[in-house]
C-alpha cells in the first residue's frame, strides 16, 4: 500500500504540474476573428482582389461563389466615464471561390486573428447563387462544421445577398439585426417563421420544397420581404412568394403569432384593420377514389384596430358579425391567391404534403415522387372563422 | 467478514450504478444508429420494447447472482461449470470489460477533441480521466456507488433541462404517423437499441456487494425504467428535430440538438458544453465501474492484489482504445462490444441458471 500511495502523490504532483500550467488550448477572444454572418452570392471580383490577384495571390480554383464575411471588431477596454464610442462594430471581408470551407480559411491569410464561427448568427445566399448552385452544396461546410452551430438562421436574398451584411444603423452588426427581427412576429403577419440550420436538414434530406425568409436592401436600409422557395428535388431556387403571399401562407400554416389583417368595407369603401390575438389552422386531406383534394379551416380571435368608416356603433354585435365576415373573405382570399401561387410555381410550402402523409400514408406513398407536380392540380378549399372579441379603448369607429 | 462489511453498496447505490453503467457513449449516437436500422420515426417504440427485453435479461442474471449472495460471478461460475470453464468464461467477462473501457476512453477523446477541446493531444484529455478513475477504484465498489448518487442528480437536471429546451425546435409532424410503415421498422431497429442498453452485466459482479441482495431486482427495474425515459427523451426529440432523413446525416445526434438553440432568457445562451460535460461524467462512471469489474475478475481468479492489476489494465485499456483507426472503425468496435455483451450476457445466464439449479448448486 505504501508503495501505490507514494505512486499516487507523484502522479498527484504531475497532474497538478499540467493542470495549473493553463488551459492547453485557450485562446483569448480578442485575438479572435469572430464570425457574424456569411452572405453568398454569385462570384464578381471586388477591386480589393483583383488587385490581390494581380500581384499574384491567386490560388486554383474557380470564381463561383462571392463570399462576404462579416467579423466582430472585438470591443477595447471603455476608460470610464469616456462617451460611449460610435464606432463600427463589425468590418466585412470578401473572398471569391468555389468552396465555402476553403474562402474561410483564405481569409486567415488576410488578418492577424483566426476566424472562428462559434458565434456565427447568419447566413444570407442569393437567390441567383441558389438558381446555379443547390442548397446542400452550399450548406455542407456548416453542417459539418465543429464550430458553427445549426441554429444558425438562414436567409435568402432577391437581391445581392453581401448588402445585407453592409452597415446601415451606426453602431449596430447587421448579422444581428437580421438574426432579431423575427422577434416581430408578434406584430407582421407578413413574416416567416425563422429557418436555422437545424430546420433545413430535414426537408432538405427529404427533397422537400420548403421557403427561406428573403431579405432585401433599398438604399443601404434591409427589409424581411417575402420569402424564397428552394424547390424539393434539386435544391434550387425555384420562386419567389410575395408579402401577401407569404401573409396567406402564414394563415393556412396557422403559425401567426400576432399581425394584422387589413381590408376595406364595402359598404362604406373605408379601410378597417383586424389585430389578429391567435390563429389555428387544420389541414385536411380528402381522397376520393384518385382524387385528393384540401380543406383548409382557419380560425381566428382578435380585435377591430383601426376603422375608418365615420360614425359606427361597434357596441352593436350585428355590425361586428359584418365586419367579421368581412375579414372572413379577405382571409379566404389571402390564402387563395398563396395557393394559386404555389401552383404555378409547382411548389408545396404549405404543409399540404405532411397533412396527406399523415392523414393518408398510403395515398401518399404513390404520390409522394412526384408531389410537387401532383400538388399543383390538387384543389384546395378554403374556410375561416374569425371571432371578433373586443374593439380596443374606443367603442365608434373613426370620430 | 468485518472488512468486507464497509465495502457495501445501497440499494440506492446500486440502482445508481445500474443507471450510470447503462448511459454511456450510445446515448449521443442513439438516434442516428435506430433510425439507420428502422428508416421509420417509431424507433422509439424499439427503445421502449428494449428496455422491456433489458429488464427481462438482467432479471435473469439477477436471479443467477441471487442464488450466490456472496461471491461475484468470477467465484461462482467455477463452481457451476467447473474450474477450467469457469476460468475461460470469466476471462472473457475481463476481456469484455477491458474493451469496453477502451472503446468509452476512446469515444471520449474523440467528441471532446472535436467538440469541446479543439487543439488539446487526445493524451491529455484522456490521462487525468483514466488516472482519477484508478484512483475511483482503487477506493472499491462503495465509492463507486457514492459517485453515481451524486452525478445521477447533476445528469438528469441537466439532461432533463436541455429536453425541455430541445423543444424548441420540435416538430410533431416528424414523428407522425405513428406505424406508418408498419411495425416492421420497430423490431428492425430493435436489436441496435437493445445494444445501448447494455449494462445490467453489472449485477453479476456487485450484487454479492449490495447491502440488500434481495432488493436487485427492484434496482435494476428502477436503473432501467429511468434509462428507457432518458433514451426515448433522446429519440424523440432529435427525430422531432432532424426528421428521420435528417437525423441520418448527424454523427452525434443529440449533441448537435443540444447546439440547434440558442436561449437568451437563462444565464447561459448554449448548452452543449453542459451536455458534454454530465455526458464525460457519465462515460467517467461508467469506465470506472468497467475497469473496476475487469480488475476484480483478474484479482479473484488469480489471487493478486487489486491494485497491482489495476496499474496493468490501465495501459492495456488505454492502447485498446487506440486500435481504431478513425471514427468508422469505432462505431464498428462498438458494435462488436455490445454483440459480445448480447452473447455473454443474454445467452449465456439461462443456460448457467438451469445449470446450477439442475446440479442444485448454491452457496
Amino acid at each position: 500500500m505504501k508503495r501505490v500511495r507514494s505512486g499516487l502523490l507523484g502522479m498527484a504532483a504531475f497532474l497538478i504540474c499540467i493542470t495549473l500550467s493553463g488551459c492547453w488550448s485557450s485562446s483569448p477572444v480578442e485575438d479572435l476573428n469572430l464570425e457574424a454572418g456569411i452572405a453568398l452570392d454569385v462570384a464578381e471580383q471586388s477591386p480589393q482582389e483583383e488587385q490581390i490577384n494581380e500581384k499574384g495571390g491567386n490560388y486554383p480554383k474557380k470564381d463561383l461563389i462571392k463570399g462576404t464575411f462579416q467579423f466582430i471588431v472585438p470591443e477595447e477596454s471603455k476608460s470610464s466615464g469616456g462617451p460611449p464610442s460610435q464606432t463600427k462594430k463589425f468590418y466585412n471581408v470578401t473572398e471569391t471561390g468555389d468552396s465555402v470551407f476553403e474562402m474561410l480559411r483564405e481569409i486567415s491569410l488576410r488578418s492577424n486573428r483566426p476566424p472562428i464561427g462559434f458565434h456565427l448568427k447568419t447566413v444570407v445566399i442569393s437567390s441567383s447563387l441558389l438558381r446555379k448552385v443547390p442548397l446542400y452544396e452550399l450548406l455542407d461546410f456548416f453542417l459539418g462544421d465543429n464550430d458553427i452551430r445549426p441554429s444558425v438562421h438562414l436567409l435568402i436574398s432577391t437581391g445581392k445577398a453581401g448588402d445585407a451584411l453592409q452597415e446601415k444603423i451606426p453602431g449596430q452588426t447587421p448579422a444581428f439585426v437580421l438574426k432579431d427581427i423575427f422577434v416581430n412576429r408578434k406584430r407582421n403577419s407578413r413574416l416567416l417563421k425563422p429557418m436555422a440550420l437545424v430546420n433545413v436538414i430535414g426537408p432538405m434530406k427529404a427533397d422537400r420544397s420548403f421557403l427561406l425568409p428573403n431579405v432585401i436592401t433599398a438604399e443601404r436600409e434591409i427589409k424581411q420581404a417575402g420569402a424564397g422557395i428552394i424547390k424539393g428535388k434539386t435544391q434550387t431556387y425555384g420562386g419567389f412568394l410575395n408579402e401577401s403571399e407569404v401573409e396567406g401562407l402564414m394563415w393556412i400554416k396557422g403559425e401567426l403569432k400576432g399581425g394584422l389583417v387589413k381590408t376595406i368595407d364595402p359598404k362604406t369603401s373605408k379601410n378597417m384593420a383586424y389585430e389578429i390575438k391567435s390563429v389555428k389552422s387544420s389541414i385536411k386531406a380528402i381522397v376520393q377514389g384518385n382524387d385528393i383534394s384540401f380543406r383548409v379551416r382557419m380560425t381566428s380571435e382578435g380585435r377591430i384596430s383601426e376603422n375608418f368608416s365615420p360614425n359606427e356603433d361597434l357596441g352593436n354585435n350585428r355590425l361586428l358579425g359584418r365586419e367579421e365576415s368581412i375579414f372572413q373573405e379577405k382571409v379566404n382570399s389571402l390564402a387563395e391567391q398563396t395557393v394559386a401561387k404555389m401552383h404555378t410555381l409547382r411548389a408545396d410550402v404549405g404543409g399540404f404534403g405532411d397533412a396527406l402523409r399523415i392523414q393518408h400514408p398510403k395515398v401518399w406513398k404513390k404520390v409522394k415522387d412526384d408531389w410537387d407536380k401532383t400538388f399543383s392540380a390538387i384543389p384546395v378549399q378554403f374556410s375561416t372563422d374569425l371571432h371578433i372579441e373586443d374593439y380596443g379603448a374606443s367603442n365608434t369607429t373613426a370620430d | 467478514m468485518g472488512k468486507e462489511k464497509v465495502d457495501k453498496i445501497t440499494t440506492l447505490q446500486m440502482t445508481g450504478i445500474v443507471i450510470c453503467f447503462m448511459v454511456a457513449a450510445g446515448l449521443l449516437t442513439l438516434p442516428r444508429v435506430a433510425a439507420e436500422a428502422a428508416k421509420a420515426p417509431d424507433v422509439w417504440i424499439s427503445v421502449i420494447l428494449a428496455g422491456g427485453i433489458t429488464f427481462l435479461f438482467g432479471w435473469i442474471m439477477v436471479k443467477l447472482s441471487q442464488r450466490f449472495p456472496d461471491s461475484t460471478f468470477y467465484e461462482y461460475v467455477q463452481r457451476i461449470t467447473g474450474k477450467a470453464v469457469g476460468k475461460m468464461l470469466g476471462m472473457l467477462l475481463v476481456i469484455y470489460f477491458v474493451a469496453l473501457a477502451g472503446f468509452e476512453i476512446r469515444s471520449v477523446e474523440e467528441i471532446t477533441s472535436f467538440f469541446l477541446l479543439e487543439g488539446t493531444p487526445v493524451w491529455a484529455i484522456s490521462a487525468p480521466f483514466m488516472w482519477i478513475s484508478l484512483y475511483l477504484c482503487l477506493g472499491g465498489v462503495n465509492v463507486i456507488g457514492r459517485v453515481c448518487q451524486i452525478i445521477i442528480p447533476i445528469t438528469t437536471f441537466i439532461f432533463v433541462l436541455i429536453c425541455l429546451l430541445g423543444l424548441n425546435v420540435f416538430e410533431l409532424n416528424y414523428l407522425r404517423p405513428v406505424f406508418s410503415e408498419g411495425v416492421m421498422p420497430v423490431f428492425k431497429a430493435l436489436k441496435s437499441t437493445a445494444l445501448t442498453f447494455t449494462g445490467s452485466e453489472c449485477m453479476l459482479i456487485m450484487l454479492c456487494r449490495m447491502e440488500k441482495p434481495e432488493k436487485a431486482t427492484r434496482a435494476l427495474g428502477v436503473g432501467i425504467g429511468i434509462v428507457v425515459l432518458f433514451y426515448t427523451a433522446a429519440v424523440v426529440l432529435c427525430i422531432g428535430a432532424f426528421s428521420v432523413e435528417g437525423v441520418l446525416t448527424r454523427t452525434w445526434p443529440f449533441i448537435d440538438l443540444a447546439r440547434s438553440f440558442e436561449v437568451d432568457y437563462l444565464v447561459l445562451e448554449r448548452f452543449e458544453s453542459l451536455l458534454l460535460s454530465i455526458w464525460i461524467m457519465q462515460i467517467f462512471a461508467t469506465f470506472s465501474i468497467a475497469l473496476y469489474c475487469a480488475s476484480l475478475g483478474i484479482t479473484q481468479m488469480l489471487n493478486a492484489s487489486n491494485a497491482k492489476i489495476l496499474f496493468i489494465l490501465l495501459p492495456a485499456v488505454y492502447l485498446l482504445s487506440q486500435i481504431p483507426k478513425n471514427l468508422n472503425e469505432l462505431f464498428s468496435f462498438g458494435t462488436v462490444i455490445g454483440n459480445a455483451a448480447l452473447i455473454l450476457f443474454a445467452l449465456l445466464p439461462l443456460p448457467l441458471l438451469l445449470i446450477s439449479h439442475w446440479r442444485r448448486v448454491r452457496s
